[in-house]
């Protein structure tokens, strides 16, 4: 398949559905949020943390970039009552399940990973203008993440099980509003669909 | 002369425990004819423009009170070069897949173009001489725009919002002011969005953590402090 199989469409936006040419992996990122220890207890994580997985296999293997990132708690939500969570380190290790020395990490002060320019000009250094986004929370580091994306013209899929949200129904409505308006923040699609379209590209390059 | 706090979700705001009206600005996104008006953009989508409109009521009365007040006054358009060459290619393509393409004609002109009927701001929330207009191709207001320039060379530290959609742009923009360390009030009844479950996800979504990106008020309770 030359395409991801998500909602509202089929992605990215200019998959040519003829083509016998599958998509062109290196043009991917896979960009991973909060990939932290901070987050691990949060619910959904364990079948995140599978198709983080997969899904950094699939995009390595076909040439392009798995990016972490690693949200340093911002300035002004630490002076906030309730914000601060003792006794862990912002800065702690990305994962190690999933991270791999040619992988990019770069910490975020804020809770979009676009606040610094770092991970902008890492990823046009790479050539890459499609975007997977996954990772901890969906609702705050992912979605501050992908709007910020969008707005700079990166074509986005939001890989809807390897996201974890604080709370179902706020997670489940943020994936909503990405797909309103015809896909205003881009699409959404699963692990499965989006290995799909990797695995029979990564054939189709070998050939 | 000083505010004291607003009552607010989830916790009385500013967080610093009060602000003043020339340190603060009232931010009022995409009150435009696209967005809210027959024939717009929002419009020849399908959706229920009666969501978009049911703010305007009280943002009239807050935007009265901090004219008085003397807040700086910022208005948002979202738009595009009449050439589109500020409109990246997927947002151009997803918008005419359902039929209601950025730049195409429409019954208030060409489609998220600037300068368009459109792309005008409504008159119930029309701005005055002398307040700032930011015009922005993305949904964020802070990309590609001067606005952070304008509010820090102001001395502005406290941003109230209105607009629409609270989903979509009001979000953006207030998820980017609080990442650049402003301290943001979202007024519940003065923003609304294509989707109600949407626009209450997304106040909710700003009182998670504490109020990962502020706080959530009614206009009353604002207008309780300063009017």
């Amino acid at each position: 398949m030359a395409h991801v199989d998500s909602i509202p469409y089929p992605w990215p936006f200019d998959a040519d559905p003829d083509s016998m040419v599958g998509l062109d992996v290196a043009r991917i990122a896979l960009v991973v949020c909060g990939a932290q220890r901070r987050w691990l207890e949060l619910s959904g994580t364990e079948t995140a943390l599978a198709g983080i997985g997969a899904l950094a296999r699939a995009v390595r293997s076909g040439g392009g970039v798995v990016a972490f990132l690693r949200h340093v708690v911002p300035v002004t939500a630490s002076t906030r009552p309730g914000w601060s969570l003792p006794g862990i380190d912002d800065r702690d290790s990305v994962l190690d399940v999933t991270t791999l020395a040619d992988d990019l990490v770069i910490d975020t002060p804020a809770t979009s990973g676009f606040a610094s320019g770092a991970l902008d000009l890492a990823l046009r250094a790479a050539g890459c203008d499609r975007l997977l986004l996954a990772g901890w929370a969906s609702e705050v580091l992912v979605e501050s993440t992908l709007r910020a994306a969008n707005d700079r013209g990166y074509e986005c899929l939001t890989v809807s099980d390897a996201l974890v949200p604080f709370d179902s129904w706020t997670g489940e409505r943020a994936l909503s509003s990405i797909t309103m308006s015809g896909g205003i923040f881009g699409a959404v699609g699963s692990t499965a669909a989006v290995l799909a379209a990797l695995r029979v590209t990564a054939e189709e390059i070998v050939q | 002369m000083t505010y004291g706090v607003v009552e607010a979700d989830p916790y009385p705001w500013p967080c610093d425990g009060s602000f003043e009206p020339g340190r603060t600005a009232l931010v009022c996104i995409d009150w435009q004819v696209d967005f809210c008006g027959p024939g717009g953009y929002v419009d020849a989508m399908g959706y229920d423009l009666g969501l978009t409109r049911a703010g305007l009521g009280p943002t009239a009365r807050v935007l009265a009170a901090a004219r008085a007040e003397g807040w700086m006054v910022v208005h948002t358009r979202e738009g595009h070069r009449p050439d589109l060459s500020d409109c990246p290619p997927n947002k151009l393509w997803r918008s005419k897949r359902i039929g209601a393409g950025i730049g195409d004609a429409g019954p208030c002109g060409r489609i998220l173009v600037r300068g368009e009927p459109g792309w005008e701001i409504v008159p119930e929330v029309a701005p005055i001489a002398g307040e700032l207009l930011i015009d922005k191709p993305g949904k964020g207001s802070f990309y590609a725009t001067d606005l952070d320039l304008l509010l820090r060379t102001g001395g502005i530290t406290h941003l109230v919002f209105t607009g629409i959609t609270t989903d979509v742009c009001v979000h953006t923009t207030m998820r980017d002011a609080n990442d650049r360390g402003y301290e943001c009030l979202l007024l519940s009844d003065c923003t609304g969005a294509t989707d109600h479950d949407n626009y209450l996800a997304a106040l909710k979504m700003v009182t998670m953590q504490g109020g990962v990106f502020g706080a959530v008020s009614s206009s009353e309770a604002l207008l309780r402090v300063i009017a």
